[in-house]
């Protein structure tokens, strides 16, 4: 597959996930133009890979954390989430409704745990590829999800009491 | 996490990406953006490719480099503007940087290089440089370019053109040879915008339209499909492949791109085009559900075959042997059904794209 053929096919693909992984449309756009980029430089290497689009997503997540690890400082880590805690919906349906409250609450978590939950229920990927694709544990993968699901549902919950 | 939660995310982030930019012109931003690259990469070599990036060229393709600016009309025929001297070409000079050497002689004029795209009826897409020439707001630039002493723009805020791919290269003239002059470029947002702004505002008329490559054939043009393809089949089989080839339900329109790789020499060829009506995609969905994993159908005994595209959010791409068994892509192979390729051929029959 030619990289014109590539970006022809899946452009908007990376351009929906970079967008869900930024929240801003110019991030998002400057993120994929990047990631391309690079892949543009080893295209040979890539097109020859299993799957080139896995690839290139890893490019994309990969310099995403990195972009935002330079410019981030507020992220601190937290406990595992209790399992035996009562039970809060992470959204609840009317803030489903809210486009808008949903990007606000996505744009609280940090980069990390916010990627966790784009790859495992955007991209659909299991623990072990996203612990493939971001370098890290399948066990980090599964705790970082759990404190990104805690700290959503904790966002719902302060939406809910302001109600 | 129980699935009503599951249930909530996943609709929320697919409400989410639905609200992503369109990938308009991507494909031309990464290509601009690589040559720009080059030519920081070249250095002082980089004199040798003195072109403006791509976001720089469609601007001043849509004619707005000033108020008079004007894009070139169709066709490489002769301009009525005066040519411009051998010693001025895109693609030459030397850089002599920012702010420009005191003893820089006064330049006679002033060109600009302008990368971008354009179609021509009966030939296609080609990617094309135009060659223009400054005819008002020089003096600015070459003030910009003299200052020596320049505030930076604070990063993160207060740049207006982070995320701009191209530095703006200005050809002047200086009578028997040319140099070139390029806004300072950094990585982040340190760029001098005065000399930009400055740049940007010139007006500048076009001398000549050169073709550079062809992007698309007329085919290619009118159908939105690829001049060539790969034959994405015949890659190397995929280990993980799943029990069942499905494709999502589609609202929005679905491409079929025919290619034709029966000339080993070059790449398959695009032979052929339809967007497929409602009914076909149903039909189309249908039997691509009836495809099956099979040892025996390979990817690699056809040479005709089709590029199937959903154009909605969840869409697909999906490949498809016309005198073969194989259809899925990736690297997964399925064994499609007869019906599977007379659906597609049909269409292409009946009511294909006309270039």
């Amino acid at each position: 597959m030619t990289f014109e053929a590539y970006v022809e096919a899946r452009g908007a693909a990376l351009l929906r996930l970079a967008y869900l992984l930024t929240g801003h449309a110019q991030d998002a756009e400057d993120l994929v133009q990047s990631a391309l980029l690079d892949a543009l430089r080893h295209w040979r290497r890539v097109a020859a890979s299993a799957s080139p689009d896995a690839y290139v997503k890893k490019i994309l997540v990969n310099r995403h954390l990195t972009n935002r690890r330079r410019r981030w400082h507020g992220e601190r880590p937290t406990d595992f989430a209790d399992p035996d805690a009562p039970h809060v919906p992470v959204l609840p349906r009317s803030d489903l409704e809210d486009r808008e409250t949903f990007h606000e609450q996505l744009g609280h978590l940090p980069p990390r745990g916010r990627a966790v939950l784009v790859l495992r229920y955007y991209e659909d990927l299991a623990d072990e590829q996203i612990a493939e694709l971001l370098g890290i544990a399948a066990s980090s993968v599964r705790a970082t999800a759990s404190r990104a699901l805690a700290a959503l549902r904790a966002q719902a919950d302060t939406s809910e009491e302001r109600r | 996490m129980n699935d009503s939660d599951e249930y909530r995310i996943r609709s929320a982030l697919l409400a989410e990406a639905a609200q992503a930019p369109a990938p308009d012109g991507l494909l031309e931003r990464v290509q601009g953006a690589a040559r720009a690259r080059r030519r920081r990469v070249l250095g002082v070599w980089s004199a040798a490719v003195a072109c403006v990036g791509i976001v720089v060229a469609s601007v001043a393709l849509r004619g707005v480099t000033g108020p008079t600016a004007r894009p070139a009309a169709p066709g490489d025929g002769p301009t009525t503007v005066a040519a411009a001297p051998a010693y001025i070409s895109c693609g030459t000079g030397v850089d002599v940087g920012e702010p420009l050497p005191q003893d820089l002689p006064q330049p006679k004029g002033a060109y600009l290089c302008a990368w971008g795209q354009r179609t021509y009826p009966g030939e296609g897409t080609w990617e094309v440089v135009e060659l223009r020439r400054v005819t008002g707001g020089l003096s600015e630039v070459l003030a910009a370019f003299s200052v020596v002493e320049r505030v930076t723009p604070a990063p993160p805020t207060g740049c207006p053109y982070d995320g701009v791919t191209g530095p703006p290269t200005v050809i002047l003239d200086l009578g028997d040879h040319a140099v070139l002059v390029s806004p300072r470029w950094g990585e982040t947002c340190n760029r001098y915008v005065d000399s930009i702004r400055a740049v940007e505002a010139m007006v500048t008329e076009v001398v000549s339209t050169t073709r550079v490559g062809q992007i698309a054939s007329p085919m290619a043009a009118a159908s939105g499909c690829q001049m060539a393809y790969k034959n994405v089949l015949a890659m190397e089989p995929s280990k993980d492949v799943p029990a069942l080839l499905q494709i999502a339900a589609q609202t929005g329109p679905v491409t079929v791109c025919a290619y034709d790789g029966s000339d080993s020499s070059e790449p398959p060829r695009l032979d052929g085009a339809v967007v497929l009506f409602p009914r076909e995609v149903e039909l189309l969905r249908a039997e691509v559900a009836l495809a099956r994993r099979d040892t025996f159908c390979r990817g690699n005994e056809h040479s005709l075959f089709a590029i199937v595209t959903g154009s909605d959010p969840v869409g697909f791409s999906l490949a498809v042997a016309l005198d073969g068994c194989a259809v899925g892509d990736w690297g997964k192979v399925y064994r499609g059904s007869d019906r599977l390729r007379a659906i597609l051929s049909d269409a292409l029959a009946e009511h294909p794209v006309r270039p």
